[in-house]
């Protein structure tokens, strides 16, 4: 009966995979679906007569309440913030400031994207960065390929950046209760070292394109933007930017405070915040939510959380385990390259919540192994492997996408070329990501 | 449309409207005629120029006949919808069939209604008026802070609540123009403003731009921005203007104090209603300066 129950679970984890992977049905549904017949396994009663999930408070301990407040928190504050302009006043001002210069767009953009990858989330940060790039590029005669493509994968390293970025990050930081902070100071140097470089190395593969000047007028012609008009009220924008900054002052104060605050705790408070003092309807601020993600998790946790009760994840450790027999660091840096490669071809949310059982294994078994270099392989592959291939990541989708919807079709990007731009990239991030877990390793911190 | 098509509109939008274009999206201009000989030939003038410049297609309201007894009182005979109609066809011979005349109906009916009416049925883009309207009825005098009667309701209503630019004609001049005062107060101005330039000026014309105290450093970067890349596009389209930003005040009222009295000169300004919502205020700083005057709708 057993061996039954792990072999239907294993079934309706691959088929939940593979159904996201396919595209066939919206990935959200394709998890509720599998969390369905999971959870019909979950109240089979075993040779003992014991279920796996006897209640709903046993269910609630699987989905991590935390992880879906932050969720619903932090798209509720950024999706309201956006109404008011916020975003798309500082991307002009930006776009104003650096259009001169195309190695200096390329860099303010980048930056941009990073900050707003990492604050709001990789997906937006595209969104709204990528839309201001295209009709910038057109504004300025110039290519807008290098940029778009450069932004989906800064928006990627972005994501490694904060504990809220991404929804690997979200999963593994909130499986461990790793704070804002300690978090940030683990990736941070990465992400700057790493986004450094490949702005040096990018800068050099599109040197052609970036040498042609801008003409002065059509620069002149972007100044002429008056970026207060996108503020319809000035009010809600303050108020935006207050709350915006009060959230991530209260995510970080938590790692100082002598008390314990969830990130999901500040994270609703900020969303009630927002909700309560913008003029915008709470209808319309509460579809801002990205609810599909929220119940995409649901479904995914419920299906993960299952599959562990019942045992089978272990098994996934073991070619790891195997590995880390012969050597830690080797295993671990081999976890990373393991990350980014499913991460390159399955979504990066299952990759996460798979590995927080394959980390906790480890962590049992390796008295010692660091946390620190294990918990950034698992984020450097999580996030990063997203970049390889142009259906890695939501954001390299996005890119690509509109990229390819452009009249020019000198601006289009077919599959190879992505992987030969994205996947260079790729594999240069993931080296020096390995030489800095590397180095965390060495020096024991 | 999805989330990202829906952004890239929203910048092109924002793109498209702060782009100076030498386009000027004119469908209709309603021209309102009160039989002021001086003042007619001159917006006959501006006819001919504008059909040249422009697409635009003109509807001419004769607009007087509420003022019989008093044209009448002052010994002067009014003109005829027939009369007109020749008249213009005898002026514009060989020109486009662009021209639609329209009359009042009665003699009850106010210059302002029939415009009103007029408003309702069709997109007017500008309209041009004598100012003050007649110069025999005595509701149309101008006093100390009004233009008569009806420019003052042309400027409350149309100008402030309508949207709609008007060119006030309050002599005739020549034209093309030779000479254009620009009155900048905001951070939002017209960015038609070359297609209007276009369509308005002559050869080698003289244009002096006033910013006001209220325009912040950085908003002046962007207004001298402005009137350069619109002399760099006229000089592209042959036309070389002679240009020259200067501070200027803030209230309409001093600002027709400090410009020198040209004999031909256009005022050319956008209301702002923080500032001025008061159409006696404008109307007041126009009749202290006599010129022709071409005022664009507030943005705010």
């Amino acid at each position: 009966m057993d061996s039954l129950l792990e072999l239907l679970i294993i079934l309706i984890f691959a088929l939940t995979l593979l159904l996201i992977a396919s595209e066939r049905v919206h990935k959200t549904l394709a998890a509720m679906i599998g969390a369905g017949f999971a959870l019909i396994i979950a109240i089979i009663p075993d040779s003992d007569g014991n279920v796996l999930i006897p209640d709903v408070e046993h269910l609630l301990e699987l989905l991590e309440v935390d992880l879906l407040l932050v969720i619903i928190g932090i798209t509720l504050v950024v999706g309201v913030a956006r109404t008011t302009g916020l975003f798309d006043y500082i991307a002009i001002v930006v776009l104003k400031k650096s259009g001169n210069n195309q190695y200096k767009l390329l860099f303010a953009l980048c930056v941009l994207t990073v900050i707003f990858s990492a604050l709001l989330d990789a997906y937006m940060a595209i969104i709204l960065i990528g839309s201001i790039t295209i009709v910038g590029c057109e504004a300025l005669d110039i290519n807008p390929k290098p940029f778009i493509l450069a932004e989906a994968i800064f928006a990627d390293l972005g994501g490694t950046m904060t504990r809220i970025a991404s929804p690997p990050n979200l999963i593994i930081g909130g499986h461990f209760d790793v704070g804002f902070v300690e978090f940030f100071i683990l990736t941070a140097p990465f992400v700057v070292i790493t986004g450094i470089l490949t702005y040096i190395f990018w800068s050099y593969l599109f040197r052609k394109d970036f040498s042609k000047k801008i003409s002065r007028r059509n620069y002149e012609e972007i100044l002429l933007i008056d970026e207060k008009m996108i503020v319809s009220n000035q009010k809600d924008f303050n108020i935006a930017v207050i709350i915006l900054i009060l959230t991530i002052f209260g995510f970080a104060i938590t790692s100082f405070l002598p008390f314990k605050i969830e990130l999901g705790y500040i994270a609703i408070a900020g969303g009630f915040l927002i909700l309560g003092f913008i003029s915008e309807g709470v209808d319309q601020a509460l579809e801002k939510v990205e609810w599909s993600l929220v119940f995409f998790m649901i479904g995914l946790l419920t299906i993960v959380g299952v599959a562990e009760k019942i045992g089978v994840l272990e098994v996934l450790t073991a070619p790891i385990e195997f590995l880390c027999e012969i050597n830690l660091l080797g295993g671990i840096i081999a976890l990373q390259w393991v990350n980014a490669l499913a991460s390159a071809v399955l979504d990066n949310i299952p990759v996460a919540s798979v590995m927080t059982t394959v980390m906790d294994t480890l962590l049992e078994d390796y008295p010692t192994l660091q946390f620190n270099p294990l918990l950034l392989s698992v984020v450097i592959g999580t996030n990063l492997g997203g970049n390889i291939t142009p259906i890695g990541s939501a954001s390299t989708v996005q890119a690509v996408s509109s990229l390819n919807r452009l009249d020019n079709p000198q601006f289009r990007v077919t599959f190879l070329e992505f992987v030969k731009y994205g996947g260079i990239t790729s594999i240069l991030q993931l080296l020096i990501g390995s030489f800095y877990i590397i180095g965390f390793w060495l020096l024991s911190i | 449309m999805d989330n990202f098509e829906n952004s890239v509109k929203k910048f092109q939008e924002i793109f498209v409207k702060a782009k100076l274009s030498d386009q000027i999206d004119i469908k209709n201009i309603l021209l309102v005629l009160d039989e002021t000989k001086e003042r007619e030939d001159f917006i006959f003038n501006l006819v001919e120029q504008l059909n040249e410049r422009t697409n635009a297609s003109f509807i001419f309201l004769l607009a007087v006949r509420s003022y019989l007894s008093q044209a009448g009182d002052a010994n002067i005979k009014l003109e005829t919808l027939p009369e007109l109609i020749t008249r213009i066809k005898n002026r514009f011979s060989g020109e486009k069939e662009l021209f639609d005349v329209a009359l009042i109906p009665d003699e009850k009916e106010t210059p302002f209604n029939r415009m009103k009416e007029l408003i309702q049925k069709r997109r007017i883009d500008l309209i041009v008026i004598p100012a003050p309207f007649t110069l025999f009825a005595p509701e149309e005098e101008p006093e100390l802070a009004s233009l008569g009667k009806t420019i003052d309701q042309v400027i409350t209503e149309y100008l402030f609540k309508w949207r709609i630019p008007i060119y006030l004609v309050l002599k005739a001049q020549k034209t093309p123009v030779k000479d254009i005062k620009v009155l900048i107060r905001s951070s939002i101005f017209q960015n038609d403003f070359l297609g209007w330039l276009i369509a308005l000026i002559e050869d080698n014309a003289q244009i002096d731009v006033y910013y006001s105290k209220l325009v912040e450093e950085k908003e002046l970067k962007r207004i001298k921005i402005f009137f350069n890349i619109i002399k760099d596009k006229l000089e592209e389209d042959k036309k070389r203007i002679k240009l020259q930003i200067n501070q200027g005040p803030i209230y309409l009222k001093e600002f027709c104090s400090i410009i020198p009295k040209e004999p031909d000169s256009l005022i050319v300004f956008q209301a702002i209603k923080k500032i001025e919502n008061d159409a006696e205020v404008i109307t007041y700083s126009l009749c202290s300066q006599n010129s022709n005057t071409l005022i664009f709708p507030p943005t705010e």
